[in-house]
């Protein structure tokens, strides 16, 4: 499903990835894991297309999407700081995919409701991005992701910062709507319990690399 | 606990605000209201309504303006792009550069463009619309640039991954965040164009006339007062109607407004060939016509020549630079005292404080060659010549540079804790003893800003100069504009010179704001 082949990711004149390579299958969850500033959050952002490969490849079902702009990997990011548009309803940031995919609004908003109902926000469709609480905007910012319906997942430290009910309450959620949808994901933290518990492989992020 | 203070009762502000609005009544109000009650009747506005030629220069004014918005944009996104988007070394100096047109005085931006444009662009739409263009880049730049430093990059990361193509990550998430701050810089940038006088008069020649500039010809050419009161008229309501359409967008704007994180990250290396492309660019659009100013001051014919600077410094101009540099002084020290007295109230009057905010900002929808006619209608009496007295366009000059500097004032008031006001009072301070141990000594740095921009407003006013001054008692921008009417080089190149002096005594003027504000409590900008 996804397969990272000897990357290589220079960013401001300094060596960031070297040679890292990874295998995830489909509707496998991978975490990995290591400590803070060792590259994991540049792996990510690489296969997402966020940042430039020096060297290497990626391929997302079969096909190489190393050279693609991130707008045509089809691939999901659920960032650490949810990044949800201040300007947008939660309806409109949760459908914002289907909007540039050229879905018609009136399709859009049933297809909104049930994506919130799925992540426990059913109703919060009109609300204002800004009057949602911590929990809610990072419900909000998953069912964004995943109305995108993307080939594979990548979380970045999504769970960072949260105090421990919400944090555990979110992970439960999290690791039931991807078994639920079958969903390919590349989880980075630095906790390995929180990886252990959403993901059913583990991988050191130091082992990555190749040389 | 929060609680008002005590000490806020105080009998200094119903003064000050009582001084204020009775200085404002004596010299704005009755006039317009001796204007348009004394000099127009019935029959004189249909008359003005009936006339093809009234048509003609509001048609004029309006379509120039909205060519002359549009040419500021074209002219100001790239760099606004640049400075707002991005943090580069020499950011700021690129940014004082694209103000330094806005800084100077209207009549002197045209002369800029007559010394640098060819003779056969001289009186033509071109060279207005241009000449507005480089007045108005810095409030694009300002405006809109100060809205898309805000804008955080990593939503359009966010954008990219759920499909958005850099294009439709443009036009989904940063065009509505800075659509308010595009309409708002655009209207501003219309209602300095649409009421423009002296780069019309200086630029346009003859045959073209936007309201504000018929308005004077009407009054003081052919002698149609209240003709001249009618498009006045007229052009109020056009201001207002642009004003609150401007105000109700950004009524709508509002919630955006709390993205005041600034967010602007490093020039890439590979934008940096476009980005030097774009500051090279806006450094010649600012500099070559000021650079032009100079260079014709000392050129007559195709030789050099310092006759020009002698004559400036000579009997010939001296008295319009000792006319601008007196009335500037007394514009500088009557509109601090009255800006202060009108901030005051303002800030701490307990009745009254709302009214005279609203009221304060009257002169800034008024041209100010209306308000030049209604003190002329007004104080035309045979028992005192006021015209005669040379602080008389001061006086002008202080109701224009007044709403300005009390925009300055204000937010200095309102930095000033209250507490210490409070502390002062415990240890026995009486009212006129805190008032100038604590608030004068904090808001300092604002009345020499305040200062400073009055000086600069009055050195470059022209509208209300041009009807009130007297001859042999004229203004700088005054005499250059009735310079540059003249033909022959020799005479054009005494208008350079003046204008090189004029650029020099502005930027002076309004380094010492910038240096004050820099250094003041209240400096909340980037």
């Amino acid at each position: 499903m996804l397969s990272v082949t000897d990357l290589v990711v220079d960013l401001g004149g300094r060596r960031v990835l070297d040679g890292v390579s990874i295998e995830v299958g489909a509707g496998e969850r991978v975490s990995l894991h290591g400590p803070s500033g060792c590259g994991k959050t540049t792996l990510l952002h690489a296969i997402a297309g966020l940042v430039g490969c020096t060297r290497g490849h990626i391929v997302v079902n079969g096909r190489d999407v190393t050279v693609l702009p991130a707008h045509r990997r089809n691939i999901g990011v659920l960032f650490q700081d949810d990044r949800l548009f201040p300007q947008f309803t939660v309806g409109e940031n949760v459908t914002y995919a289907l909007r540039v995919q050229g879905v018609r609004t009136s399709a859009r908003r049933p297809l909104a409701d049930i994506w919130l109902a799925r992540v426990g926000l059913a109703g919060f469709a009109h609300c204002s991005v800004d009057s949602l609480s911590g929990g809610e905007a990072k419900r909000v910012a998953l069912a964004r992701t995943l109305a995108g319906e993307p080939n594979v997942i990548l979380l970045d430290e999504p769970l960072s910062g949260l105090d421990d009910a919400l944090h555990d309450s979110l992970l439960a959620d999290l690791r039931a709507l991807f078994i639920e949808t079958r969903a390919t994901v590349v989880h980075v933290t630095h906790d390995r319990a929180e990886g252990d518990r959403l993901c059913d492989r583990a991988i050191e992020f130091a082992r990555l690399i190749q040389r | 606990m929060t609680q008002r203070s005590n000490l806020g009762s105080s009998r200094l502000a119903p003064t000050a605000l009582t001084i204020t609005t009775a200085v404002i009544a004596t010299f704005l109000v009755v006039p317009l209201v001796v204007l348009v009650v004394g000099q127009v009747q019935w029959s004189d506005i249909s008359r003005v309504i009936a006339r093809a030629a009234t048509w003609r220069v509001v048609w004029f004014s309006t379509w120039q303006a909205v060519l002359s918005v549009a040419a500021t944009f074209v002219i100001a996104m790239p760099v606004t792009w640049l400075i707002g988007r991005h943090e580069f070394r020499g950011r700021r100096v690129l940014r004082a550069i694209c103000t330094v047109g806005f800084l100077l005085p209207s009549v002197v931006v045209g002369a800029a463009f007559l010394a640098v444009l060819p003779r056969s662009l001289h009186y033509s739409v071109l060279a207005v619309v241009l000449a507005h263009a480089y007045f108005n880049v810095a409030v694009v730049v300002r405006v809109v640039g100060a809205r898309l430093e805000t804008f955080d990059p990593r939503l359009s990361q966010a954008a990219y991954v759920l499909g958005a193509t850099p294009l439709r990550a443009i036009t989904t998430l940063a065009w509505p965040l800075s659509r308010g701050a595009v309409m708002s810089a655009s209207g501003v940038v219309f209602l300095y164009c649409f009421t423009s006088y002296a780069v019309v008069r200086v630029l346009g020649g003859p045959t073209r006339n936007t309201m504000e500039s018929d308005i004077a010809l009407r009054a003081f050419g052919i002698g149609d007062v209240s003709g001249a009161t009618v498009l006045a008229c007229m052009q109020v309501v056009i201001i207002v109607l642009v004003v609150a359409s401007l105000q109700r967008s950004a009524g709508r704007e509002a919630t955006h407004l709390r993205l005041s994180t600034i967010r602007i990250t490093s020039l890439p290396s590979s934008k940096r060939p476009v980005a030097i492309a774009v500051a090279v660019a806006m450094t010649l659009f600012v500099m070559v016509p000021l650079a032009s100013v100079f260079w014709r001051s000392v050129r007559v014919g195709d030789s050099f020549s310092l006759a020009a600077w002698r004559a400036t410094f000579g009997r010939t101009l001296v008295d319009a630079v000792a006319a601008s540099t007196r009335i500037a002084l007394l514009t500088g020290l009557l509109g601090v005292l009255l800006a202060a007295l009108a901030s005051l109230g303002i800030v701490r009057a307990r009745v009254g404080g709302q009214v005279l905010d609203a009221i304060s900002v009257v002169p800034l929808a008024l041209s100010p060659v209306t308000l030049g006619l209604g003190l002329i209608v007004t104080f035309d009496s045979s028992w005192y010549d006021w015209r005669a007295d040379w602080w008389f366009v001061a006086v002008a000059h202080t109701l224009v540079a007044f709403p300005l500097v009390t925009r300055v004032l204000v937010p200095a008031w309102r930095a000033i804790p209250r507490r210490l006001s409070d502390a002062a009072a415990v240890l026995g301070a009486g009212e006129l003893r805190r008032f100038v141990d604590v608030d004068l000594r904090i808001l300092h740095r604002a009345l020499v800003a305040g200062l400073g921009l009055a000086v600069a407003v009055s050195l470059g006013e022209f509208g209300a100069a041009t009807l009130l001054s007297r001859r042999g008692a004229e203004t700088m921008p005054v005499t250059i504009a009735r310079l540059l009417e003249r033909t022959g080089d020799a005479v054009r190149a005494q208008a350079f010179a003046l204008s090189s002096l004029l650029i020099v005594f502005c930027i002076a003027a309004l380094l010492a704001v910038e240096s004050a504000l820099g250094k003041g409590p209240h400096a909340e900008r980037h």
